[in-house]
């Protein structure tokens, strides 16, 4: 009981130390920085959802994140609707979209919503430059500039943006936490660590994945329309790039699985990642890149646990 | 336009050559160890700059520097298996997959810094055209269609008549079986990965003379490559050669018929289809 309230106390300090820190920060870099962390640490806990509980890797979430961008941008551009509504419509539609990719590969044992991802991820870029219409082809749609509009999602400067991630970042710790502590989460666990045995207990093993994957599609797509309000752009590398697919994958691995493995690795990844993109620019962003590349397979071979893994480990044999 | 329809299924066969051996090489690693190598695009790729760089710094020819790329990602493909996927197919079940991708944004990402992210052509390599039946052909494009098929048989061949082919079948369908009858199955599956590498290393090489390279240029063949494995079946040699050039000639008549930016869509359709219909491929057999 009192380690429970203890814990309750830390998460309350921690938020507020969190809600109060852009006070002290007046250096925009930083500020982008901090808003980065939280934009990796949601990206990587809104894959996790269907890449580590459903035990399902997504080799496509940039689907998902460019379903949402591009869906709230053209609303926004054509109809005049705001993002706050077209982030909702975006999000619905990358939920169907997770259906629709979930739904041929989840009844076959394997990696198949991985290959069926990383196909359809190039499938849209390349509807996405000929279709250019309706998506601004291959130069990208710009979200129209309306100077300090909180109602169109737009804001001057940064401290807006970085309530808006820590919002969205509280929320979906918040789902994911339940879903620990829910049926839902430990039937998903069941299938994760053995399917036919999940099956054989009753567990609709099919249903439950492709709520996860459903799930994951919704965040994500949130994300997408946050990233597009945030820098005002979308084109097809930055909405269906690799890097766009890689991104959560790589800040999920570094941290580990578990609620706090996103918020560990957004944490350690991002400055080093925004560092290398500030000193280096250009040509060299892909040096960081190619080290990413790295580090995963390392991860994955010598380090499954990820970063959450390691300090734990310490952590039980300092207390034993 | 007879001859136009002949000339688009010619050209629809090269590309579906190329399909054909980069499927040839994920398909045997698939049916030996139940793993699908995303990678396998991205070493095609690499294998594509080392041809390309033995041909601008040598004067090598692409179809010759074959001698050079097949040892080569042979032994890349050993080191692979040893190393890495013996250690990883042990562990969890997607540990393999998310290895791959980490192997795909290193190599695409190595290749960009090393030789920055401009498209590469092999400047002033000329092939002959002759023209045969009415169809015009080009030498290098007979050179695919006839190694997808020539590799085909000897891959059949190297199964079915030999005592590694035996021990890679028997590995494929029972590894503790095959174990008992004395087979080595580390070594049957290092030896696995490194040929299906080794056609990778091939295609790419081929690829390069009809083709041209940028760091990226290997996922979509990868992609391709991996839904000719299921069109043909996992571990079906000549359901990867008839795959290929299936989906090549179908590619072709899109290309020509709708855009040539959306032929890839049959092949991502044909994907759905399979998926849908019998997801471990039409001619393949059901684990």
């Amino acid at each position: 009981m009192v380690k429970r309230v203890a814990k309750f106390l830390l998460l309350i300090v921690g938020l507020a130390a969190l809600c109060v820190a852009p006070l002290f920060v007046s250096d925009p870099t930083i500020m982008h920085i901090l808003i980065y962390i939280f934009f990796f640490a949601y990206f990587a806990a809104a894959w996790n959802i269907v890449g580590n509980y459903a035990g399902q890797p997504s080799l496509g979430h940039a689907i998902f994140f460019g379903i949402g961008g591009y869906t709230s941008s053209i609303l926004f551009i054509n109809y005049g609707i705001s993002p706050w509504i077209g982030m909702f419509v975006g999000a619905i539609l990358a939920a169907v979209a997770a259906l629709a990719l979930g739904f041929p590969t989840f009844r076959v044992r394997g990696p198949f919503f991985a290959f069926i991802t990383l196909a359809f991820t190039l499938l849209l870029s390349l509807l996405f430059v000929y279709f250019y219409d309706y998506t601004g082809g291959a130069t990208g749609l710009p979200v129209p500039l309306k100077g300090d509009a909180p109602h169109l999602f737009q804001f001057n400067s940064k401290l807006p943006y970085y309530y808006i991630i820590l919002a969205f970042f509280c929320v979906i710790m918040y789902v994911i936490y339940r879903l620990e502590k829910s049926k839902f989460g430990y039937y998903l666990l069941a299938i994760r660590e053995d399917e036919d045995a999940a099956a054989s207990v009753g567990v609709h093993v099919f249903r439950y994945k492709l709520m996860a994957a459903a799930l994951s599609g919704f965040f994500t797509a949130l994300l997408g329309t946050f990233y597009t309000q945030y820098t005002r752009f979308i084109d097809p590398p930055e909405a269906f790039g690799l890097w766009r697919t890689f991104q959560p994958m790589l800040i999920s691995v570094l941290g580990g699985p578990g609620l706090w493995g996103p918020l560990v690795g957004a944490a350690i990844l991002t400055p080093i990642n925004e560092s290398i993109i500030m000193f280096f620019g250009g040509r060299y962003a892909t040096v960081g890149m190619m080290l990413y590349g790295l580090v995963v397979m390392l991860i994955v071979l010598f380090m499954p646990s990820g970063i959450v893994g390691v300090l734990r480990r310490v952590y039980t044999s300092f207390r034993s | 336009m007879q001859e136009l329809l002949g000339q688009i299924v010619v050209q629809g066969l090269m590309v579906g050559g190329i399909y054909a051996l980069a499927a040839a090489g994920l398909t045997l690693i698939a049916g030996v160890m139940k793993i699908i190598n995303i990678a396998h695009g991205e070493l095609m790729m690499l294998a594509m700059y080392t041809t390309y760089f033995l041909y601008t710094l040598f004067g090598l020819d692409p179809l010759l520097s074959v001698a050079v790329t097949l040892p080569l990602f042979f032994a890349i493909g050993c080191f692979l298996q040893r190393f890495c996927i013996e250690r990883l197919i042990k562990g969890p079940p997607m540990s393999v997959i998310i290895f791959a991708s980490g192997l795909i944004f290193f190599a695409q990402n190595l290749a960009a810094t090393s030789w920055t992210q401009d498209f590469k052509v092999l400047r002033g390599y000329t092939t002959t055209t002759f023209e045969l039946f009415g169809l015009r052909l080009t030498s290098t494009r007979l050179a695919i269609l006839a190694s997808a098929v020539i590799v085909t048989v000897l891959l059949y061949m190297l199964l079915s008549k030999t005592k590694v082919g035996r021990a890679i079948r028997a590995t494929s369908q029972n590894i503790e079986s095959a174990q008992l009858m004395g087979v080595n199955v580390k070594l049957t599956r290092v030896l696995s990965f490194g040929l299906g590498v080794a056609l990778a290393g091939l295609a790419g090489s081929l690829l390069m003379t009809i083709y041209y390279l940028y760091p990226a240029v290997g996922t979509p063949f990868g992609v391709v490559a991996l839904i000719v494995v299921f069109l043909g079946g996992a571990g079906s040699i000549f359901g990867a050669l008839i795959g290929g050039l299936a989906l090549g000639i179908v590619e072709a008549f899109t290309g020509f018929y709708l855009a040539l930016e959306l032929k890839d869509i049959a092949a991502y359709i044909a994907f759905i289809i399979i998926l849908l219909v019998r997801p471990w491929g039409l001619f393949g057999v059901k684990e």
